[in-house]
Parts: structure tokens; sequence; C-alpha cells
């Protein structure tokens, strides 16, 4: 028997906004007052996200991500500093309890990034996932993934981008010192890749947004016996709540 | 003395440390990096405790003490800090 879901198509939002969304979904999954989630969005102004432990001025550009109003937020997943421009985002939220959630970290996340092979193959991009929290085409990694867990709930959430501008992302991320910026954009170019290089051609939000969520279906046998566009309403006024005092907060953002 | 250092040790991810170590005792360490640690906020109180720690005991302080608070730590291990205090120590960098 299917799992019955919700699915939230909520559209592209600041990155404080996004964060707070995320962590709404999650006390209202773990609360009981909403089914478990599958969620995507997208970001508008572009954003940097850094890990839960990651130094902020070590790894971001603050500077240039100002002039150029790119956004800044700091996740409460680990993980390392992300770009995110043209891509897609998903976010997945289930009870601890739950017959899809796994005891075991590394399988949860292999079970959970299923859902982004799925959608990949559904477009015709063959992809695997590389421990420990990658998917990879070609040997190229296309999607990363974070994972946490509170209140008795996993929240999972990550990128699948659809296309790469790596020179704007080294103008805001910052390189270690004992690296060259040239070799290293090279580097990346080398081991990252995206929708619009595996398929030749662009490919739109929407077309991405409706692979993820029959991959995530098919992967993981779910049933949206809910689809939505946006939050409940008291969803909705905790995330406002939390991106501004918590996601907003340069105290957050700063405390590393 | 206070020391520093950025590396990637065998089967960690990127880890930067700030430490102040004094006879060998570590006084304070700051651990920051690309890794995973669930709860964060245990890893957080894991990172407070190393004070008084003997650089030496840095890899089985760190098991200990993600034992006691709960923490599931994926990219970074107590070898691998205890590798990063150690280049930190040494003057070594990536």
């Amino acid at each position: 028997m299917a799992h019955e879901f919700r699915l939230l198509t909520t559209g592209a939002a600041d990155a404080a906004y996004n964060m707070g969304t995320d962590e709404a979904i999650l006390e209202a999954v773990a609360s009981g007052e909403a089914l478990p989630t599958l969620r995507l969005y997208a970001w508008t102004p572009a954003a940097v996200s850094i890990g839960y432990f990651q130094g902020l001025r070590e790894e971001v550009d603050t500077d240039a991500c100002a002039s150029r109003g790119i956004d800044i937020v700091r996740r409460i997943t680990g993980g390392g500093a992300v770009f995110h421009q043209a891509e897609i985002t998903y976010s997945i939220v289930l009870p601890e309890t739950h017959p899809l959630a796994q005891r075991s970290i590394l399988a949860s996340y292999e079970r959970l990034c299923s859902g982004v092979v799925a959608g990949l193959s559904l477009l015709g991009i063959p992809a695997e996932f590389a421990p420990i929290n990658d998917i990879v085409s070609g040997g190229r990694k296309v999607s990363g993934n974070a994972q946490t867990r509170r209140k008795a709930c996993i929240l999972q959430h990550g990128t699948v981008i659809l296309d790469l501008d790596v020179e704007l992302m080294f103008e805001v991320l910052k390189v270690p010192a004992e690296k060259a910026k040239g070799k290293l954009i090279e580097d990346v170019k080398a081991r990252v890749t995206s929708l619009r290089a595996c398929l030749g051609r662009e490919v739109p939000f929407k077309e991405s947004e409706d692979a993820l969520s029959r991959g995530f279906a098919e992967a993981l046998d779910l049933a949206f016996v809910q689809k939505r566009t946006a939050l409940a309403a008291t969803e909705a006024q905790r995330a406002r709540i939390i991106a501004t005092e918590k996601f907003s907060d340069p105290a957050w953002t700063g405390k590393r | 003395m206070k020391v520093s250092s950025v590396t990637k040790p065998p089967g960690c991810k990127l880890i930067r440390v700030d430490a102040e170590i004094v006879d060998s005792v570590l006084v304070s360490l700051s651990v920051r990096g690309d890794f995973f640690a669930i709860p964060e906020e245990g890893f957080d109180r894991m990172e407070a405790r190393f004070a008084g720690t003997r650089v030496e005991d840095l890899a089985r302080r760190f098991d200990e003490l993600a034992a006691e608070e709960g923490v599931e730590p994926y990219g970074i291990t107590g070898e691998g800090l205890a590798f990063a205090v150690g280049a930190a120590i040494d003057g070594t960098r990536i």
C-alpha cells in the first residue's frame, strides 16, 4: 500500500523563508498536524546556504554577495556551502517511525536520494547515489543532499543543478588560500554537472518539478493525497516567524 | 599556543580547527567544516567539552563525547580531528 504524503510545490522564495518553511513543515509533521511532506522549491534571489558547522566568513565573500544581491543563509543541516541559482531544491520530512525511515543515517540518505535518482532517470539522465550524500551522473555530481533529525522526524533537503555558473559561484564562495581559484574552477567543472550539461538543453523548472515529484512517488511508493502550492495557514505563520527570528538573524548566520 | 589548520583528513570532509593549547592540554577548540553530526547541537556541546583534553587523547575523547552526547558524526572522526589538530601544531597546510 502506497505511503500517503503531501506534495508541496511552493515555487521560489528568499533564502530565509525557504529555510523557515522547511523547519515549519518539520514542526507540523512532528506534531501530527501535517502528513509526511515532499516539497519542491526554488530560490529568489540567488543565495548561498552554508552548513550548520561551517564558518560564515571562511566560506562566503559576504561583500560580494551584498553587492550582487545574493542572499546568505545558514542551514540547520550540516554539509558544505551551496550556491542556489539555477536549480530545483527538494525537502522531504517524515517521522522517524515512518516505514520509509531508516534507523541508519547512511541508509536513509540512500533511500531518500533514490527519489532524486528516479526523477533524473525520468528525464533521461542515468544517475546513482554516491555516499555519503551525493548523486552523480557519469561520475559528476548533479545533486547534493543534507539530513537532520529533530523532534523525532527526519528532514532531508537537497538540490538538483539545472545549470551552473561556476565563475559566479566562485565570486561569492571563498577559496582556500592553498588552492588557486582558476584551478578550482576547472576542477569543479570537471567534477560537477547540471541537467543542461547532461541533456544538452535547458530543462525548465516545471519539467524538473514534475520529474522529481514522479520520481519520488515511484521510488518511495508515495501517494500524494494532498497536493498544495502553499503551506497551511499556521505553517505559513510559523515559517515567517522562523525566517525572521532565526534565519534572518545575523547571530544565527554568523554563529561560526 | 594558538594554532589553526585546514585539512581534509583521510575518510573525512574538510575540517578547520582553531585550538589554544597549554602544556599539551586543549584550553579551547573550535571545529568547523563540511561534515555532518546529528544532533547538531550535540556536537556544539562536544566542542565545548574538549577543554581540558590532552592532545594525545583527543581521538578517544571525541568518541567518548559522541557516545555521551548521542551524536552520530559523518565526515568527521576522532582520528580525523586529531589529525587536524596535529597538523595545526605542526603548522601543516593542505
